[in-house]
This record gives C-alpha cells, structure tokens and sequence, in this order.
C-alpha cells in the first residue's frame, strides 16, 4: 500500500487536471517576484499556486473564507502604502504589492501564534491529531519556545459528545468555524454553533440535540487541531504509523475518493480525497465509518458448508470443488438456463467481468445481473446520453430531479447539488412523491402519487397522458416547472433514479423515456443506489449479452459527438407521440431483475487486507 | 417553561411579518420569551426555532450571544449596578460592595427570596449621573448607599411595581404597523397616546439645558418636557423638514446633506452625504439602518434624543430614506434602553397614524416603513458590520471590510446606510435652514454642532451641545456653564477626548479645540463625544483596568487577536492589582498590545478585524506611556513581598 496519499485537508494536492484557465488577467509581486493570478484569485491560494505558503487554520479552499483566525495576514501594499491584510480574504488586485516575510508580518503572525497558544492544553502526546496537526506544525515551525502566559488556562469538560460517532474537547478548540462552516454552509445542518460570547466562546449543539448530520465525520477531519474526534478512530493509532492507501468509496454509488487507512493490519478509518470531479474531499458518515464492518465480527471470514441445519466452516479447496460440482450437476440435470449468477454491486470491474466470462463463457447462462437494488434497465443506464456530476453541477445550469432522496442514497451528490443550487444559481426542479432532502434548495417540486412519476413528466413536458390530473401534480408548479425549463440557459441536465424500491421499475423507465424524447439536448445522470453497478453493467454482468462484447441494443456510454444522437433507449417516445405504459412494460430492458426459479451460487470474500477494492 | 402561549405565537407572527427574512425577528422574539417566562427556556428556544425556520442550535447561538438574554430564572428585580469608567471614578465599586452587602449576595447570584438578582455590569449610558444603575432596565442616577437602601426597600414592599415591570419586560409600548385602515389608525393613535401618559416619568437629567453661544440645532426641544409627542414637535416646527425634502429631488436633498459636511457622530466621523453616495446604482432594495446602540463607555447623548425627541430622529431617518432611496429603514435601539424603546414606539405610532411614515407620506408617493427594532446587550453590534449582522438576527460578530462594506453588501448583502442617531437627528435642521446656515456654524473640518459628554471628576458633568471647533477642552471641562472645573479643586491627571476607545489626553491636550482633525492630528479621537475627566487621585492602573476589563468582556470572540489578547491583557492588570504583578509584565502588556494593534500608533493599525482590539490598546499605551510609575509601584512591592514572603501562584504553559 503507498504510504503517500494526501488527503482532503490543506496540504490536498489536487490530482485532477487543472482547470484550463488562462491565469494572465492580473500581475502582482509576491516577495519580489512578479506572478500572475486570476481575476477574483484569493492572495493566500494565488501564493500557494506560486510556491508561498501562507500559515492559516481557518481558511479551507472548499469554504467561503471568514478571516477569523487572522493567522493568514500578511503586508500588502495596493498603492496606499503597506497593511496587514488576511491572505484568506483578499482578492488578488493589479499591481499588488504582497510581503508574507517582511518584518511587520512575522511579528504578526507569530504574536497570533501565541494567543491561539495561551489556552491551548499543549497535550499533543495524548491527542489524536498530534502528527497531523496544523497547530502543531505550525507551533514546530515558528511558535516560540517558552510561553509567556502565566494564569491559568481554559478548563472545560472533556470530551463532550456531540454526536454518537464525534467527540469535541473544547479547551482544545481554537474557533476558527471549520466544523460550524461546514454544519451550516456545506451540510445544511447547522446543529453545531459558536455559543456564548469573547473568551467563552465555544463550539456546542442545543441541549439533547446532537449533531446528527449525515456528514459530521468531515469536521473531524478538516478540525486544524484536535478539537474534534471520531470515537472510531480515537486513541487508535497515531498518524505517522498508518499506512494510506487512495481508493473509492462503495457505500454507494458516487464514488468519492478516499484514503484507506490502517494500522497493523487493521483499517481504522477513512478520509476524504479532494478531487474535483467526485466528492471534493467530502464523504458521509455512511461512507465514512463503514469500513468498521471490514473487522466486524459478523462478517464470514471463510468459507462455511451447509450440514443439516448448521453451516460448517471448511477449507477453500473444498468449498470451491463444492461449489463447482453443484454447478456442474445442476447444469447436467436442468441444463444451464436453470443457473443463474448475481454479482455483487460492490465489486472491481474486472471482477464483474470475471463473473460475467465465468457465467455466460463457461457456465453458459444468460441469467446474470449486478443490481441488488434499482433494476434499471442496462440500456437505459448505459444509453442516455451520460452527464457527469460536474455537468450536473455547473453554474447558473437547471436540473430535473427524478427519483430517489439524493441525501438519503447518495449523500454527496446530495452535497454537490446542495452546492450548485445555494451558491451557483442552479435551478432544482425535482419531480417525487415525497419530499425530499433537497426539497428545501430545490426551485420547484413537483409532487406526484406513487407509480405516476411517468404521468407528471409527460405533464411537464405538455404532452398528453392517460392521467388527467398530471398525476396528481398540482398545476399552478406544473406550470411554472414548464416556464423554468423553457428559460434554461443551455441543457437540462436530470438526475435519474427509481425514487421507490417498492414499485416497478418501469414507472421510471417510462418517465425517463418521456424526458430524454422532450427535452432537447439533456444529459442524464442515473443515480443508483449500490457501489459498482454501473461497472458491472459496463462489464456486461447484465443479461443478453456477451462477455466482453457490448449491450445488446447498440447505444454507446459516452456522449454523443457533435452532430450525433445517441438512438434513443427503448422507453423513449417522438416528439409529438405518446405510448401507453402497457407497450412500455413489455419492453425487453424492464426484466433485468432475475427470476428466483433458477439456483443461484454466492460466494462471500474472506475479510481481510486482500478485500477486493476498485483500482 | 414553556413554549409561547398562543397570544405570544399570535405576536411573534406579526412580529416575523415585519421583517423581510423571518431571521431578523429572532432578538425580539428572544426577548418576547423572556417577557413571558422571566428568561428564555430551552423550550421557548426550540419553539422559536420552529416559528423562524431556523435549529435550535442557532437560536442559542444568538441568544447566548447577548447579556440581557437569561437562560436561568433570575430574580423579580434585576439590579445592575455599572462598574465602567465613569461610575468607577465616582464610587461604583464601593455601591457594588455596598449593595453585596445590603443583598447578602455577590455579584452574578440571586437572593434566596427570588427578588434581586444583582450584577455588575458595563456601561449602561448614564455616565453624566454616576454612579447609576438599572432595575428592570429602569435607570437610577448619582445613587448613593442610602439611596440604595431606599431603593431596595421601595422595591421589595411593591411600591415602585407600577413603574418597573418584572424582569423581562423592557419596553412596555410595542410599534404597531397599522394596517391602512382609518378604523385602525384611530386605535394605534388611541393605544399609544394612553401608554405613554400612563407611563410614570422620571426625571433623571440635570445639566441638559444647551448652553452653547450657537442656537442650538438638536436638543432645541430638550427644554420641553414635552417635546416627544407628536403635537408638540409639530407646534415647533417639527416635520417641516420633510415636508421641504419631499418637494425637492432625492439627489438634491442627498447634495444638500452632502455640502453641510455633516460628520458621522458614532465615532469615527465619516462624512455622511458621501456615505449616502456610496450605493451602487441600480441596486435595489436598499435599507437604512440607523444606530442607537449606544455604548461606548462615557457616551451619553444618543439615548438622550431618542427620548427627549424621537420625532426629530424619525424625521432625520425619513428624510435620508427620502434622500437614498430605501425602501425601509430599522431603527436599532440599545437593549438596555428600555425608556428609548417605549418612546420611539409611542412617536412611531403616532408618525404611522398621521401618514408620516408608511405609504404615501404626506400625500406624496414616496413610502417607507420604519420598524423599530433593538438589541439585547453586546457593545459590538455599535460596529456598523456587527449591528447588520445582529439585525439579520445573528450574533453580532463584525464582517471584514473589504469586501462587507454596508454601502455595497450591508443588510441580507443589499446597499445599506447605517446612520448614527446624532447623526439623523441633524438632517432635519439641515433641510429646513440650508446647508450654508450649516456649514456656517463650526470650524474648517468639522461644520455644525455637537454633543459631548463630560463625565468623572468635574463639578458640572452633564450633556451639552456646542459649536464644533468654537470651545476647546478647557473651556469644557473648566468652563463654569459647562463642567465647571474638577471636582474639590483638584489637579486635572488624564482625560479621555472620545470615549472610552480613545487614547488619553493630559494638561498640555487643553487648549486644543473641539474639532476632529486637530484632535485627530494630537493622536487621538473625539469619537463618540465622550470626555471622561480623571483628577489626581485617580489610580491609573485601576482606571485602565476598569476600561480592558469592558473591551475583554466585550470582545466578540470573532477573531483571535482580540479574543485572546484583550483577555490576557485583562488578566495580567487583574494580577498587577492584586499584588501579583511581575517585573516582565509592563514590557509584556505593550507587546500584547503590539502584536494587537502593531506599532501601538495612532491612527491604530490592527490585526484584528474590527477596531475593538484596538481600542483596548488605547488605554494601557496612555497610561503605560504617561504614569509608569503607578505600574513600576505595584509590581515592585509585589516582587519585594514574594521575596521576602514566597507565594505559590499558578506558572507554566501546561497549566
């Protein structure tokens, strides 16, 4: 495993490509060299760009700065003569004129040093961020030697718990609004806030209402000392003894980037990876603390054999040649239509490929699938024309929601379109029959009866249906939801998933037809539920097809070239035309999921480091 | 307790309509909780949390933010005896002992009858009458221990319970926003005419006749006892102004403000026709928010006009609104100030019921609505930022500027003008005589007239308007129609030129005039017109004790510089009294000081992100600098003791 994984903290480096910017809009000096930064380019990331790094504790690039812990400030001159300015909150100007090493600025920033220092209970041997600590790095790189503070410090009761999983010692906290930022402006969660006022200020929740958020592990890790703890990881292990290894998350399937930690052989947590496409160094407590489940006691740790009413653990040997002989008599006997094979949704896609050789290559059934959960055609995931999250997400866009709760399934896709609809201008309007999480950011939502989500999209896009009151959808939102999408700028992208396990498959496939033939030029992001379906589907693990040859209906993955459109998936309908659900529900690409007649074989994975993860 | 009775529910509805995000209401709403139950409960909490759309978790942020919200039963009586700069010179900490005493309580504790909770608080705006305290938020000048007693006797035996109501009731009259019927106007005007005559007014200025050569312009009606009521300001021409404004163009009323150079009076003295300039075209809402929270300690002058003549202000706020084209202006009046309150609600009142305020003002199509609305005890919101976000219903932490400039991102990030109340109460005199009748009164820099403060140690405290740049601080402090000398005929040691914030001015600072950019140009600040004088007896290190003690208790907690530099500097003057001091601590204080507010100069520099932390340098650099000796006295006995007693005190890091 390498040890040199960065995670989502300042030191992240940024393993996306670069933007392609042109970054010649403004020149500036930064200690006597001239460097050039973008217009808006905050001067504390414009330095670090050029290799000058500016302390700080409260400043987070994936956070609107609050120049509060004043660490950050440095001398610059806009022509009006040198001043202390925050790095973190000023703008990179022309001309300006920036000293992060002059006299002026060290005395300043070591003098913050000391008062982020006098109530600090200097207890980094016992603390879980020691190692990692920007406080104590920076304490290790200029503080001084001796303090000079000779009254007695802040006391507290420690920890307090302020959620089942963190903990909070507050004489540890040096209030930068890292944790309160995050709870309020990136979760939407606001349960933890600064209370009381000066010097008693302090981080806490409201009597008896913990900080259940769906994300409050991401304070621990962005807390720049150790003022928060994960009762997971605390006291665990120190930072310098973890072995770090850069994955993806299979709790779900966005697929956020992470850093698998362990130590002696044992995983103890995980961190967030700032990447810009995916998870921006978010993950959500889901994704966050599962891992506990890798040494759970009720995991199978080998392989077990049925005898009478017991399962008997026995060698691998024996439990393949089992396995194999079952297979192969149930082929003799029933011929191989009877087998069916069900990958998990979790798996590599080069073990999704392996399944699906060993079944339709060797096995010789067609009878496979990878979805536990959503059922959704193969055509329809692989067809539509694809968006990524990133596209989902850009500014000023509009997004059709369809299906499932996003912060419930997909918790941070909950928090990219959280993002894109407070701060850039995105416009939400989501179709379900329930509210939902993002209900509260959303522009509009269009709330149908169960099994009619294809009723109200032929509603929203004016196209008759079988229903006459839209699915139950009322028409005063109908009819502003139309207005809004007739003065999108640029395509509308959707957000596609089966909003209910419980119903049919094909009201969404429906549904999705409608909008994919009404909309012009949308793209489709199809949100499901489990890890590595979408691989798996890739790696043709769905039925009717061919090991390593493609879908049977011919529509690529990637999005169409300029000119060319992609054919559309079966559910879909001409413009102009409408086709009942009866046609529809007959359609091949509604009965992936398997039938439970044929036998089927599971094999469970050992626990353990060789755990298959995706490369 | 509780959650709000349906009455109270009913209330804050039309409370939370008043404002246009339902956020704003939270102050007022905290205090309708703590009118109802004696302090705020965490059910009453969480059911305002629910009425405004917000956690729990932030209703506590911001109640907890403020002094005057309780979250445990105190006493009926809440008595508050000020401990600030200017009662401390005449005695406060004696009345505070006095008063433990009498009680059989200390500070911060309740008596065991429920009756009296006692605290020591900062300064509550009645410097000129010291030392003073508040029941219920109700004022008691010059008390003396006597007087005390007599007050606490009257209290306990009921006698005053008709005019202080019990602790969580402020101001008894509450602003109707009339619905524009003639049906209700009637009853608005019916409701608060009764409510002010049933009011029990106590007469607690002295010294509050203008005495200046100059006519003067805002406390003309100080005189008339009753000047508050909307007759009688309109018998003295009151409302002229606007009526003036209302037949000019907006950019004709905002030039003529603009060429009387009318100097902001909150303290740091920005000219306000510029400030008015300041809003982005096209931009629209835009708000006015005027500043009535009035707090810097010394500083007595802005309650004084909201009492005495809430007509002239609200005039003052329709006009700049008139001039800069808002939308809706909010007054924001101190917590504390429960007489203000009650008399800006009754002069609003009556303003809604005349069509002065509201739609179609004096038949014209110009509308604004004026919502008054007020704190609950935390100096800061006197930060224009601070008080934006306290109005926006937040704790009330100042913004950075740049980028948070009110003019362009002020109130929900829309152009907002913040007004002083001194400021406002000089537009309606300026629109009625011109600006040249103006700007012919003062001097080159500083045009008008201006109310100062002076309170300590002179025979004649008390609040008076003067001719800017006319009267210099000898004139003031020694003059026998102004302060008329130090008190017993005393040596002058130190005075503070404008409030508490400002450095300390001496004997050689006396003849400078009373005017911004010759005091300015000395190192220091007329800020807020506060003049604190200190006579020889006065034990400097005490009195810089007195006022870091106020900018520590103060402080935010926004930014670490402040945070934690005020409160350590507190510390080492608390130990230095106490007879702890250390050699080291006089270079330690002016390095703390310096890592402050760097180079200790004037204008300050600061690291911090409002001038607070800087204005807690102020005093222990006038006082460091001028009378070392007073600290060198402490320390050097308490090093001589600790050698020849040793004494274990608490050393270390780790500590």
């Amino acid at each position: 495993m390498a040890d040199d994984v960065t995670t989502a903290d300042d030191e992240i480096v940024d393993e996306a490509p670069e933007p392609v910017v042109t970054r010649k809009e403004i020149t500036l000096t930064i200690n006597g060299v001239e460097v050039d930064a973008d217009k808006g380019e905050l001067l504390i990331a414009a330095a670090e760009r050029h290799g000058v790094y500016i302390p700080h504790f409260c400043y987070h690039p994936r956070m609107e700065p609050v120049g509060m812990c004043r660490m950050c400030i440095v001398e610059v001159d806009t022509g009006r003569g040198p001043a202390l300015q925050p790095s973190c909150m000023l703008e990179c100007t022309e001309g300006m004129v920036v000293d992060t090493t002059s006299d002026v600025t060290t005395k300043a920033q070591d003098g913050i040093l000391e008062f982020l220092l006098i109530n600090h209970p200097l207890d980094c041997p016992v603390c879980d961020k020691g190692g990692e600590c920007p406080l104590q790095d920076q304490t290790m790189a200029y503080g001084p030697g001796e303090s000079r503070f000779v009254e007695s410090k802040r006391h507290n009761e420690k920890p307090i718990e302020i959620s089942e999983l963190v903990l909070l010692d507050r004489e540890r906290c040096i209030l930068c609004d890292r944790c309160t930022r995050f709870a309020k402006d990136v979760a939407g969660d606001p349960l933890i806030h600064f209370i009381n006022r000066g010097n008693h200020t302090e981080v806490n929740t409201f009597p008896d209402e913990p900080f259940a958020s769906y994300f409050s592990g991401n304070t621990v890790q962005i807390c720049p000392v150790g003022a928060l703890t994960a009762v997971p990881y605390r006291f665990k292990a120190r930072p310098w003894d973890l072995s770090k290894a850069e994955s993806t998350c299979q709790t779900c399937s966005v697929g956020c980037r992470v850093s698998v930690e362990s130590s002696r052989n044992e995983v103890l947590r995980y961190q967030g990876v700032d990447i810009d496409p995916v998870n921006w160094g978010w993950l959500c407590d889901k994704g966050r603390f599962a891992f506990e489940s890798v040494n759970a006691e009720a995991r199978l740790g080998e392989p077990l054999m049925r005898s009478g009413a017991d399962l008997v653990p026995v060698r691998w040997s024996d439990a393949l040649r089992a396995a194999a002989d079952a297979l192969a008599s149930t082929v003799e006997t029933h011929g191989p239509d009877a087998l069916a094979v069900i990958g998990g949704a979790r798996l590599t896609n080069e073990d999704a490929y392996a399944w699906a050789k060993l079944a339709k290559g060797v096995l010789g059934t067609d009878n496979v699938d990878a979805q536990m959960g959503d059922g959704l055609p193969a055509e329809l995931v692989l067809g539509l024309p694809a968006a990524t999250i990133d596209e989902v997400c850009a500014p000023g866009g509009t997004v059709v929601l369809m299906g499932a709760d996003i912060k419930e399934e997909l918790p941070v896709l909950y928090l990219r379109l959280r993002h894109a609809a407070v701060n850039d201008g995105v416009k939400l309007i989501e179709i379900t029959p329930a509210s939902t999480g993002l209900s509260r950011y959303a522009s509009l939502t269009l709330v149908h009866r169960p099994g009619e989500v294809a009723e109200a999209a032929r509603a929203l896009m004016g196209v008759a249906g079988p229903s006459s009151d839209f699915g139950g959808v009322d028409s005063d939102t109908l009819a502003a939801a139309q207005a809004m999408l007739d003065r999108a700028e640029g395509p509308v992208r959707v957000v596609v998933g089966r909003s209910s396990l419980a119903e049919s498959a094909v009201f969404t496939t429906d549904a999705t037809g409608v909008l994919h033939s009404h909309l012009d030029d949308a793209r489709f992001l199809v949100a499901l539920r489990r890890g590595n379906v979408r691989g798996a589907l890739d790696m043709v693990l769905p039925r009717a097809c061919s090991p390593g040859g493609s879908p049977s209906t011919p529509v690529g993955r990637t999005s169409p070239q300029p000119g060319q459109r992609c054919p559309p998936p079966p559910g879909s309908t001409p413009p102009g035309s409408c086709r009942p659900p009866s046609r529809v529900a007959s359609a091949p690409w509604c009965s992936s999921v398997p039938t439970p007649s044929a036998t089927s074989v599971t094999v469970t994975w050992p626990a353990g480091p060789s755990k298959p993860s995706t490369p | 307790m509780a959650r709000l009775t349906p009455e109270n529910e009913a209330l804050a509805g039309r409370i939370i309509a008043r404002y246009p995000r339902p956020k704003s209401a939270l102050i007022p709403l905290l205090h309708l909780a703590q009118e109802q139950d004696g302090y705020v409960s965490d059910d009453a909490m969480t059911h305002l949390a629910e009425l405004v759309g917000i956690t729990p978790a932030e209703v506590l942020g911001t109640c907890s933010f403020y002094e005057m919200f309780k979250r445990e039963p105190v006493g009926k009586f809440l008595v508050n005896i000020c401990t600030n700069i200017s009662c401390v010179l005449l005695g406060a900490d004696d009345l505070l002992a006095h008063a433990e005493q009498r009680l059989g309580v200390t500070a911060g504790e309740t008596t065991a009858d429920g009756t009296f909770t006692l605290e020591g608080v900062e300064c509550i705006a009645a410097c000129t009458e010291a030392p003073c305290l508040q029941v219920n938020y109700r004022y008691r000048c010059s008390v003396t221990a006597d007087s005390f007693d007599g007050l606490i006797d009257d209290l306990a035996s009921g006698q005053l319970d008709g005019e202080i109501p019990p602790h969580g009731t402020v101001a008894r009259i509450r602003q109707v926003i009339p619905a524009r019927s003639r049906r209700r106007r009637r009853l608005a005007r019916a409701r608060c005419c009764t409510s002010v005559d049933g009011h029990r007014q106590r007469r607690q200025w002295r010294h509050l006749m203008a005495v200046s050569d100059a006519a003067p312009i805002i406390t003309a009606r100080f005189g008339d006892p009753e000047a508050h009521t909307l007759d009688r300001y309109r018998q003295t021409g009151g409302y002229e102004g606007l009526r003036k404004a209302l037949s000019m163009t907006p950019a004709a009323v905002a030039a003529e403000v603009k060429d009387a150079s009318l100097l902001g009076r909150g303290g740091a003295g920005f000219p306000a026709g510029v400030k008015w300039g300041f809003c982005p075209e096209g931009v629209w809402p835009r708000y006015l928010v005027v500043n009535g929270d009035e707090s810097e300690p010394g500083t007595y002058k802005d309650r004084m006009l909201m009492e005495r003549d809430p007509h002239q202000l609200i005039e003052g706020v329709l006009i700049a609104a008139y001039a800069v084209g808002c939308a809706q202006a909010f007054l924001y009046v101190r917590g504390e100030m429960a007489l203000a309150q009650e008399r800006i609600a009754a002069a609003l009142n009556e303003a809604y019921a005349a069509g002065l305020v509201g739609r179609n003002i004096m038949g014209t199509d110009f509308s604004v609505d004026v919502v008054l609305h007020w704190g609950a005890g935390a100096y800061i919101v006197g930060e224009e930022t601070a008080l934006i976000e306290s109005l926006e219903g937040e704790r009330g932490m100042p913004r950075l500027k740049p980028p948070f400039f009110p003019a362009a991102k002020g109130l929900y990030m829309q152009p907002t003008i913040v007004n002083n109340v001194e400021t406002l109460s000089n537009v309606p005199w300026i629109i009625t005589n011109g600006s040249a009748a103006y700007t012919a009164l003062g001097a080159e820099g500083s045009r008008g007239t201006r109310m100062f403060a002076v309170s300590g140690h002179v025979k004649r405290p008390g609040v008076y308007e003067v001719e800017f740049g006319t009267t210099t601080f000898r004139d003031i402090i020694f003059a026998p129609v102004y302060g008329g000398g130090i008190s017993g005929d005393r040596q002058l040691k130190a005075f503070i030129p404008g409030g508490a914030s400002a450095p300390w001015f001496f004997e050689e600072h006396l003849d400078l005039p009373l005017e911004k950019t010759a005091v300015d140009k000395a190192g220091s600040m007329l800020g807020s017109g506060a003049i604190v004088v200190m006579d020889e007896t006065t034990d400097v290190v005490r009195a810089c004790l007195s006022l870091v003690r106020f900018f520590s208790h103060e402080s935010c907690g926004k930014c670490t510089p402040c945070r934690e530099g005020t409160t350590w500097l507190e510390r080492i003057l608390s130990r230095i009294m106490a007879g702890q001091g250390r050699a080291s601590d006089v270079d330690l204080l002016m390095d703390i000081s310096d890592n402050i507010s760097p180079g200790i100069a004037w204008p300050p520099k600061q690291t911090t992100i409002c001038p607070l932390g800087p204005s807690a340098v102020s005093p222990i650099a006038s006082a460091v600098r001028r009378f070392p000796e007073e600290f060198a006295a402490l320390i050097d006995a308490a090093v001589a003791a600790r050698t020849s007693t040793p004494v274990s005190i608490t050393v270390g890091s780790h500590g």
